[in-house]
């Protein structure tokens, strides 16, 4: 289960490129004073063939938003999502959805994912019906028994026969994933698709992700709010904060040496510390997100950032707004570490 | 005498197809200021297990045997009036996704006041109101923001009213069913200081419910694993989810991969094995250990005959035939 | 405070298969006293109606011979009386109950085309779409039904088949509102989103994804339609202005009232058209608001 060597070299072929993203909606208030909400503020990366790329965030940041843009469910404001020499972003109509072959997308929700009123069968046979791939019926019938068994859906034929609600919340994700695979996606979407399965089960789901991506190549982009989980099953991570990329790296790397405070926040909520011993020291961020409707004035980060306090709130933290800059020269094979941040930390977590 | 004993207790739901044994003869003891963290995924009853206590069931729900004594007072069998007077006075419950159980009508402060004076009607209002707002100050919420409409809230602030709320009638022992699921990484961190904090300044004892064990770790002393209704294994929780060996480490195979599917940032960084299949159906009856079929370390035994609980070290039970066969 | 757990792992995070499915509706309609009630008493009605006129034809031809079989009580020969013009009441029952029914069904069908097919499509495109076609459904949600079958009987002369009209166009916005409501909550649905992600044309996706779907709700609103189509054609006919020939229950209560049934004391005129009347409305109804019950998709949340 390693990281192919292909995606360590910086001219890889990318399945996506994504520049300049900006999402806005339209907020409360009358056509005068109506704010907008910028769900998404000018949010910029890529994903090489057969890499996997984590974006984490809390929610509410705007990682769905993106996600729902790229996969054009929503329609972004501006930017370009660069996919197979096309700009997804301004694709319509048949154009579009001949384009939509390339990316796939798998949601939170097993149950609601798929039409209660279809057969397993139907259901992932229905891709090769859109997209008019196979030319008969029995050629159909083979691509979707491969497809389930691919899925590890065992075996096949009965499983085929079932309907949603007599699966498992894992196995209907599986039905899931094999409807989106059968159409040879060069990029997958999985938009927290563990979170609402039982603990349990969902190491198989994500294994069977990563064990897809080693058999086929397909790349993922996988938005989810688990820092630990994002560690463990992509080669990079790009933290969102507000509507923006705050953070990006090697998942290793920046786990090891986390260099926006928040992420820093992010991991000290995650580990694993036993304070049974006694009241909690006061590592935890305070207060709670602001909303994306009135983003604070420099970096967005900083009314809670504890670096700001510490360091005597330095002016150009709520004057300056600071973008993407290396902050460790990459390592050979890997991509750069990066983070937005004025005071960007050096040292190991 | 235990703050809450509860002895041999089964709970069976009445459904259209049968009967289904949700918790079948669970024992559990909370002692004065402890924390006990109830760990499962869903179908393992520890959500019928809380609720429970304050006899919340639903209605086609009933208590087929055992005991619950709660400060020295039997509550199997106590009519409404009586249970109603122990509820949020003695022991109090914070529901799943009670944040978004409060009324959108009405001001978050006038809520808990409600509340107050409803239980104890010989308040004055000035006294009860001084209590809300000492309550606001006990879970970290700002007076200022007293005077708030549920909508203005965030999910953290509103779990942290609904612990308020819990907290007015100063109960002993309270039971947080789900209190950081639905709410983001951060607020997370931030309810289970805040429990940790009110077990710690206030003496408050605490049962929380969860699947998330990291939670656990942070807050609870001692942790009871459930599967399908029963409890495989229980202990102090730095044995159970420690790094620790021998009888001091889970041993229950289920308890094994709960810890395995939760990646520890410290540890390797590498995706662990999962569970297969899913819980046994529990309207049908069960024979031998109910895990078996999932366990990746099954014994023919385990088919045949239900494992018996076996104290591998002071505190830490496991109900695992694997457990007879370490000498101990 | 009870009804909160989920038994039977029926939670979204539910590991476990449910093996239960969900009996099947029509079953528990009968299970539900109301539906129940409906059920009988409309198998009844259709019955009768159906296979009446069959047992017992209505001869429009034969008149009453002479004066004392004009507005006769119930006998032997006339089981229900005789109208102002020596006809048997229970034969012109019988067979107008059927044009009662025809006209409620046409007025429905005319309803629940426009009225789901227009909610399907702005439910479905939402935006502007969405808005132009709501203010068309406010245009024919406000007009009134009187006037305007007025206006057109003057142009078109009166017949089941205006009447038919006019109801189903005033009564399609009803319709239309509910299945846009659902429509629009069943686009959000992850469902939706996977199949347009997939490439599905907007056609696709509504026939066969939330058509589907929306079906149950559009039967249960139907049925209710059909209650309320009735109702409104027998008013429509007592006041005149159905069509004259074709008696249904609603002309016999207007022909009773015009040759003075009541004052002369003629019940079975007015008591067997009226409860006919009642009795089918209030069977569809009955079945109708069970179907809702069952049907309704806020009910699925207590298990």
């Amino acid at each position: 289960m390693s990281t192919p060597d292909v995606i360590n070299d910086p001219r890889a072929e990318l399945v996506l490129d994504v520049q300049d993203l900006v999402v806005d909606f339209a907020g409360r208030g009358s056509r005068r004073h109506r704010s907008t909400v910028k769900a998404v503020d000018g949010v910029s990366f890529d994903i090489a063939r057969g890499e996997i790329l984590a974006l984490v965030g809390e929610s509410g940041c705007g990682k769905s938003t993106i996600a729902m843009s790229v996969m054009r469910l929503i329609t972004p404001t501006s930017g370009r999502i660069m996919s197979g020499g096309q700009d997804f972003a301004s694709l319509r109509g048949r154009a579009l959805r001949k384009a939509r072959r390339r990316i796939q997308m798998i949601f939170q929700d097993p149950f609601g994912s798929l039409d209660a009123r279809q057969t397993v069968f139907d259901t992932v046979a229905e891709s090769l019906i859109i997209h008019k791939i196979g030319d008969t019926t029995e050629q159909r019938r083979t691509m979707v028994l491969e497809a389930l068994n691919l899925a590890h859906l065992r075996p096949p034929e009965r499983l085929a026969a079932n309907f949603p609600h007599e699966l498992s919340g894992g196995q209907r994700q599986r039905v899931a994933i094999a409807s989106a695979m059968i159409v040879g996606p060069d990029l997958v979407i999985a938009d927290e698709p563990v979170s609402m399965l039982d603990v349990s089960a969902r190491s198989g789901i994500l294994r069977l992700m990563m064990d897809l991506r080693d058999r086929l190549g397909v790349s993922y982009l996988f938005i989810t709010h688990d820092l630990a989980t994002a560690w463990v099953v992509a080669d990079r991570i790009a933290v969102v904060y507000l509507g923006r990329i705050v953070e990006t790296g090697p998942s290793a790397e920046l786990v090891a040496r986390p260099a926006h405070p928040y992420t820093r926040a992010l991991l000290d909520a995650t580990s694993d510390e036993t304070t049974t011993s006694g009241p909690d020291t006061g590592r935890v961020l305070a207060g709670e997100a602001p909303s994306a409707s009135s983003v604070p004035s420099g970096c967005r980060f900083h009314p809670r950032c504890p670096k700001y306090a510490e360091l005597g709130q330095p002016a150009v933290c709520h004057t300056d707004d600071p973008t993407l800059q290396i902050v460790r020269r990459a390592a050979p094979g890997q991509r750069e570490h990066q983070a937005a941040c004025h005071f960007p930390s050096d040292e190991e977590q | 005498m235990s703050l809450l004993e509860i002895n041999d207790l089964s709970i069976d739901y009445k459904l259209s197809k049968g009967v289904l044994r949700a918790v079948d003869h669970v024992s559990l003891c909370v002692e004065l200021g402890d924390s006990v963290g109830i760990v499962g995924e869903s179908g393992c009853g520890k959500t019928t297990l809380g609720l429970a206590v304050p006899m919340l069931l639903p209605e086609n729900a009933t208590v087929s045997g055992g005991s619950i004594v709660l400060d020295g007072q039997q509550i199997v069998g106590l009519d409404e009036a009586e249970i109603s007077r122990l509820r949020w006075t003695s022991v109090a419950f914070v529901f799943q996704g009670a944040m978004n159980a409060l009324n959108p009508v009405q001001r978050v402060d006038r809520q808990i006041l409600e509340a107050i004076r409803t239980h104890e009607p010989e308040t004055s209002k000035q006294d009860a109101y001084a209590r809300v707002l000492e309550l606001f100050n006990l879970v970290g919420i700002s007076p200022s923001r007293a005077k708030s409409y549920p909508h203005e809230f965030s999910g953290g602030m509103r779990q942290r009213a609904m612990i308020a709320m819990s907290l007015a009638c100063r109960p002993s022992l309270l039971i947080a069913d789900e209190p950081t699921t639905a709410l983001d990484v951060i607020s997370q961190a931030q309810i289970l200081t805040l429990l940790s904090e009110l077990r710690h300044r206030e003496g408050l004892s605490l049962i929380m419910i969860s699947h998330d064990l990291a939670a656990i770790k942070r807050v609870c002393d001692r942790i009871v694993v459930m599967y399908a209704g029963v409890v495989v294994e229980s202990g102090p929780t730095e044995h159970v989810l420690g790094r620790g060996g021998g009888p001091n480490a889970a041993l229950h195979p289920y308890t094994k991969a709960l810890i395995r599917a939760h990646p520890d940032l410290r540890g390797e960084r590498v995706l662990e094995e999962g569970l297969q299949g899913h819980p046994p159906d529990l309207s049908e009856p069960i024979s031998g250990c109910r895990f078996a079929d999932r366990c990746p370390e099954v014994m023919d035994i385990c088919r045949t005959q239900t494992p018996p609980a076996v104290t591998l070290s002071p505190g830490h039970i496991a109900a695992c035939h694997l457990a007879r066969k370490d000498p101990q | 405070m009870s009804n909160i757990v989920n038994v039977g792992g029926a939670s979204a995070s539910d590991e476990r298969p449910t093996v239960t499915r969900r009996p099947g509706v029509w079953r528990e309609v009968w299970r539900d006293d109301m539906g129940r009630t409906g059920l009988i008493t409309l198998g009844a009605v259709l019955f009768i109606i159906l296979v009446g006129p069959i047992i017992f034809p209505f001869q429009s031809q034969s008149f009453g011979t002479s004066s004392a079989s004009i507005l006769q009580a119930p006998t032997a020969s006339h089981w229900m009386g005789t109208t102002e013009l020596g006809q048997d009441v229970l034969r012109q029952f019988l067979v107008g109950g059927r044009i009662s029914l025809y006209v409620g069904v046409m007025a429905t069908l005319i309803a629940i085309v426009l009225g789901a097919g227009l909610g399907l499509v702005s439910g479905y495109y939402a935006g502007w779409r969405d808005t132009v076609l709501m203010r068309v459904t406010d245009f024919f949600l406000v007009l009134p039904t009187l006037p305007l079958i007025i206006v057109l009987a003057a142009l078109f002369g009166q017949s089941i088949l205006i009447t038919s009209l006019v109801i189903g166009l005033t009564s399609w916005p009803q319709t239309a509102r509910i299945i846009r409501s659902q429509v629009l909550s069943l686009r959000e649905r992850p469902l939706v989103l996977r199949v347009r992600s997939l490439g599905a044309s907007d056609l696709r996706i509504m026939g066969k994804h939330i058509l589907p779907n929306v079906a149950p709700l559009i039967f249960a609103n139907l049925v209710l339609v059909l209650s309320g189509s009735i109702l409104a054609q027998a008013a429509l006919a007592f006041l005149g202005l159905g069509d004259p020939v074709q008696v249904s229950w609603g002309t016999m209560l207007h022909n009773a009232f015009n040759s003075g049934a009541m004052s002369e004391g003629a019940w079975w005129y007015v008591l067997t058209p009226g409860v006919g009347i009642v009795v089918m409305v209030l069977a569809f109804s009955l079945v109708g608001h069970s179907l809702d019950r069952v049907l309704n998709p806020l009910r699925r949340g207590g298990r």
